[in-house]
């Protein structure tokens, strides 16, 4: 039974550890197994038709998080819960049909794409696996979205393999692929970050448009707080493992009550000489998430640490005052 | 930094042409090719027109020993046989020997790989260890091995060789499988729904064809020394058709006498077809790779 | 005003590859001056890389320096041989890469390195002495003393960025080439880069040049900026002006579209088409098709790059002859 609510995608709890892989003489030596702690309890929930913002640097476990939600890989633990049903809860032939409501857009698109395949039957491909269009309609539908992402001209480039086309072409082609179906959602991570600077703009303006025409949810994964501040709705930030801050853009960027918040914020170069940062960075860099630090994960640099911070690790709670931002730490009251 | 992509003309286009800045492969391209096709029409001549053989290889047709001369151009061997005719004659054989037992070896070696590649865990092991058992052996050994139990014939003989070069494709296609499974587009087509077998056949396997079919020209040319190292050593297909391994055991202890046509001409025959079949193999995996220059 | 370093006069660079001849860089001239960071900013293929592969002769075949000089400290490098070459870098021009994983020897301590490099181009100085000066510098990078034997790998990307700064700074080179050096860093660590880079650059008045897409690590760092676009040089200026009042179309159209942590709105205009493919470059201004402002001149003839204002240099013909 769908959802009557809000939310389209319900995450609780979500934990993945990975196994740290070690040689066979070490296996034998060290009986304990060591687990990379990608994402480590994690709970939010993705609203129909926002666009929401999943932000970190590397080992934050925002990438593991999104292919978590796509079922791409098993959680260790915890529930996602996609339009009112528990996936864990689902076959695997389930699951596969339920991608054609979740779909993804990869980082890398050449990398995404099979190199022997042509565009235009890399873009239909999944109407094909779902039986929804085949032959001379497939390739009818295929040129109108093509026509619909500006990917023109779209019989000459619908027969072009990868390695023909450039960067900007490939990354509508991967945008068009995901739409074919009209999903509920689509997985963003880190659509524009190879794309050539003055070419950013342009796609996140396509997607921002698809969005609106197509009444798309958006999990958008990102490095780059300056693109996410242009785009998203809601944002949490995630830091080895954990989400240390969540909110509406309003209230993350102009009142972020995490230390590492302020930080990140503060760190985005600015493209403008007279606002040259002055505010000193923490110091050090992020430990890594096989040993992640007890406490507050943040602790070792965090500018304000008490005592309490190295020893509880801090939940996730109601900022006082407002409604709806929610930030880990045991400073805020 | 950009990448400056490359418009891939024509098969034969690009063939003909060669590559201009590397003069190397140009040559190894061009030439190979050419003396593949070389053989590939000597043969169907051979099969067409047994005419151009001047003699009947068989028979006795002039003086035994007889030096290379106008008549015989490549000189008699020790029964007054036509050396030039037993060359042509003998191509047959050796040819259908190394193209049956590449097939072979292709036809079973690839799906084994491509299943064991993609599925893993406990069939793969097995097949692995079967793989590897095989490989471990010595190839001209084992090829004896097979060949003295078998027997004679061209079935038998190709069986034996194949045996030998199965594991060379079975561990290539099961490397590219693994490591094509990791790529992000096999990953990009598990999110679009894709089955597993949809995503072995029209994901992983066309990516793995360039280097199958490149080993598999090369696995001619090694069949074809393989074959003429069993004739070598009298397991040959049949003593008394014209095989050049053959003519070369038979041949061998003129060499004292001086006589060198005997061994020179059937080796000349067996190096110049094994370098044009792997010459042709390396000027194709030039072509069939896509390349991209950066700028 | 300090001397130049540094001295580009129409510098150009070619690579022949197998559909036609790319020119990586086209006719560029500018100056480097002793003390200043100057900022060469540019989407990828536009040249900027190239351009600091060429100042260094390192550049990978068959790309080849095909016109123009190279003037640093007197001496034209294209006409030096490569054991002058040699002698140069490291010592008097130094490098520091995007990746410091692939560019660090995975089999030598970083220690080692130093010393190393030390010993390549000071051969009168004993190992004793030269790991004391090591020590030195990787302590003033802000690197624990213990991890001086470490290797690269047990590093994190940080510190490993930093010990190519080392590198670069343990022979007081003249001029440091800095190309992308923070494009694979976390942001809170490329912040922590950022910073050390430009105490370092005042310390030691380094002349800095730093090669990069992000106009943001441009405005923080840069006192100077060079916009190259399709390996020709659009605009050179002082980094506030450029900001405040670019000349050039590209420039504007470039900051313009760039998002702006700070600003309340959101109001990124987008540049119509792409980056031209350099094989086939359309005619006359590499930008044309592209610019807002093209005019019937645009697209037969390509402007020279001169000085419009006192300071300010531009390729545009809205700035006339």
């Amino acid at each position: 039974m769908p959802d009557t609510s809000d939310n389209l995608i319900q995450v609780q709890g979500l934990k993945k550890w990975f196994p740290v892989q070690k040689g066979f003489i070490e296996r034998l030596v060290t009986r304990q197994r060591q687990f990379v702690h990608a994402v480590d309890g994690v709970d939010f929930n993705i609203r129909r038709g926002e666009v929401f913002g999943l932000a970190g640097e590397s080992g934050s476990g925002k990438t593991t998080t999104g292919r978590l939600i796509l079922h791409l890989v098993e959680p260790t633990e915890g529930n996602i819960i996609f339009d009112g049903v528990d996936m864990s809860t689902l076959s695997n032939e389930e699951i596969r049909r339920m991608r054609q409501r979740m779909q993804v857009i990869f980082q890398d698109p050449f990398a995404s794409m099979n190199p022997r395949m042509k565009t235009g039957d890399a873009i239909g491909h999944s109407l094909e696996i779902f039986g929804v269009a085949k032959g001379e309609e497939k390739r009818r539908r295929v040129l109108e979205m093509m026509e619909h992402v500006e990917l023109t001209p779209a019989h000459v480039l619908y027969d072009k393999f990868p390695h023909q086309l450039s960067g900007g072409q490939r990354q509508r082609v991967v945008i068009a692929r995901a739409l074919m179906l009209h999903p509920d959602m689509i997985v963003a991570d880190e659509p524009i970050a190879m794309a050539d600077v003055s070419v950013r703009a342009m796609l996140l303006e396509l997607m921002v448009q698809l969005k609106r025409e197509f009444n798309l949810t958006y999990l958008f994964i990102t490095h780059d707080l300056a693109t996410a501040k242009y785009i998203c709705d809601r944002i949490a930030i995630m830091y080895l493992g954990l989400i240390c801050e969540m909110g509406t853009l309003e209230q993350v960027y102009r009142n972020p009550q995490h230390p590492y918040t302020q930080a990140l914020l503060a760190a985005v170069p600015v493209p403008d000489p007279h606002a040259r940062r002055t505010a000193p960075m923490p110091k050090g860099e992020i430990p890594s998430p096989i040993t992640p630090p007890p406490g507050c994960r943040f602790h070792p640099r965090c500018p304000i640490a008490q005592e309490i911070c190295s020893q509880e690790s801090p939940l996730l709670q109601s900022v006082p005052g407002d409604e709806g931002h929610l930030v880990a730490c045991h400073l805020v009251k | 930094m950009a990448q400056v992509a490359e418009i891939q003309p024509g098969l034969l286009a690009r063939f003909l042409r060669g590559r201009k800045w590397y003069g190397t492969e140009w040559y190894m391209t061009v030439t190979g090719g050419f003396i593949v096709v070389f053989i590939v029409v000597l043969t169907a001549l051979t099969f067409l027109t047994p005419n151009l053989a001047p003699y009947d290889p068989e028979i006795r047709t002039g003086d035994p020993f007889t030096s290379p001369s106008a008549e015989h151009i490549f000189g008699t061997d020790q029964l007054g046989r036509d050396i030039f005719s037993r060359i042509i004659y003998g191509a047959q054989i050796v040819l259908q020997v190394a193209l049956l037992s590449a097939t072979l070896s292709f036809i079973v070696g690839v799906p084994l790989g491509l299943v064991s590649g993609f599925l893993g865990g406990k069939l793969d092991r097995l097949l692995s260890l079967i793989m590897d058992s095989i490989y471990a052996f010595p190839g001209l050994i084992l090829a004896i091995a097979l060949a003295a139990l078998l027997g004679a014939g061209v079935l038998n003989m190709s069986i034996a060789i194949a045996t030998v070069y199965v594991p060379t494709f079975f561990r290539l296609v099961r490397g590219q499988v693994l490591s094509i499974k990791e790529e992000m587009y096999v990953e990009a087509a598990r999110s679009l729904g894709a089955r597993g077998r949809t995503i072995l056949w029209r994901y992983i396997f066309p990516n793995v064809i360039p280097s199958i079919v490149v080993v598999f020209s090369l696995n001619i040319a090694d069949a074809i020394i393989t074959e003429a190292g069993l004739a070598f050593v009298g397991l040959g297909v049949d003593p008394s058709k014209p095989d050049w391994g053959y003519d070369i055991y038979r041949g061998r202890s003129e060499l004292v006498g001086g006589r060198w046509w005997p061994v020179t001409f059937p080796g000349l025959a067996i190096a110049l077809v094994a370098l044009g079949f792997s010459m042709f193999g390396e000027g194709l995996s030039e072509i069939l790779n896509p390349r991209l220059t950066e700028v | 005003m300090s001397e130049p370093v540094l001295q580009l006069h129409n510098l150009s660079v070619d690579y022949p590859t197998r559909v036609g001849v790319v020119r990586g860089v086209d006719n560029v001239s500018m100056t480097v001056n002793r003390g200043e960071v100057l900022g060469l900013v540019g989407e990828s293929g536009c040249g900027k890389s190239t351009l600091g592969a060429a100042i260094m002769r390192l550049l990978r075949p068959p790309g080849k320096i095909v016109g123009g000089e190279i003037v640093f400290n007197g001496q034209d490098l294209i006409k030096l041989d490569k054991e002058a070459m040699r002698h140069l870098r490291g010592a008097h021009i130094s490098m520091i890469f995007q990746d410091p994983m692939t560019c660090l020897n995975p089999l030598q301590r970083v220690s080692d390195h130093v010393v190393e490099t030390i010993q390549t181009h000071h051969p009168e100085v004993k190992k004793e002495e030269a790991r004391e000066q090591a020590a030195k510098l990787i302590d003033r990078l802000g690197i624990r003393a213990e991890r001086i034997d470490d290797y690269p790998h047990q590093l994190s990307g940080g510190m490993r960025q930093r010990v190519m700064i080392g590198l670069a700074l343990a022979l007081n080179a003249d001029l440091i080439i800095a190309d992308e050096p923070t494009t694979s860093l976390d942001v809170i660590v490329e912040a922590q880069f950022l910073d050390q880079l430009r105490d370092l650059q005042r310390q030691f008045n380094l002349t800095i040049i730093l090669i990069t897409h992000n106009i943001g690590v441009v405005a923080e760092l840069a006192d100077r900026v060079a916009v190259m676009y399709a390996g020709k040089l659009m605009e050179l200026a002082d980094v506030f002006p450029l900001f405040d009042d670019p000349l050039h179309p590209y420039t504007r159209g470039l900051l313009n579209s760039v998002p702006n942590i700070n600003l309340t709105e959101d109001n990124l205009q987008i540049m119509s088409g792409s980056p031209p493919d350099l094989i086939d470059p359309p005619p006359g201004c590499k930008f044309h098709p592209r610019c807002p402002n093209a005019m019937e001149r645009c697209k037969t003839q390509e402007p020279p790059f001169k000085e419009v204002q006192p300071g300010r240099w531009a390729a545009c013909w809205l700035y006339g002859e």
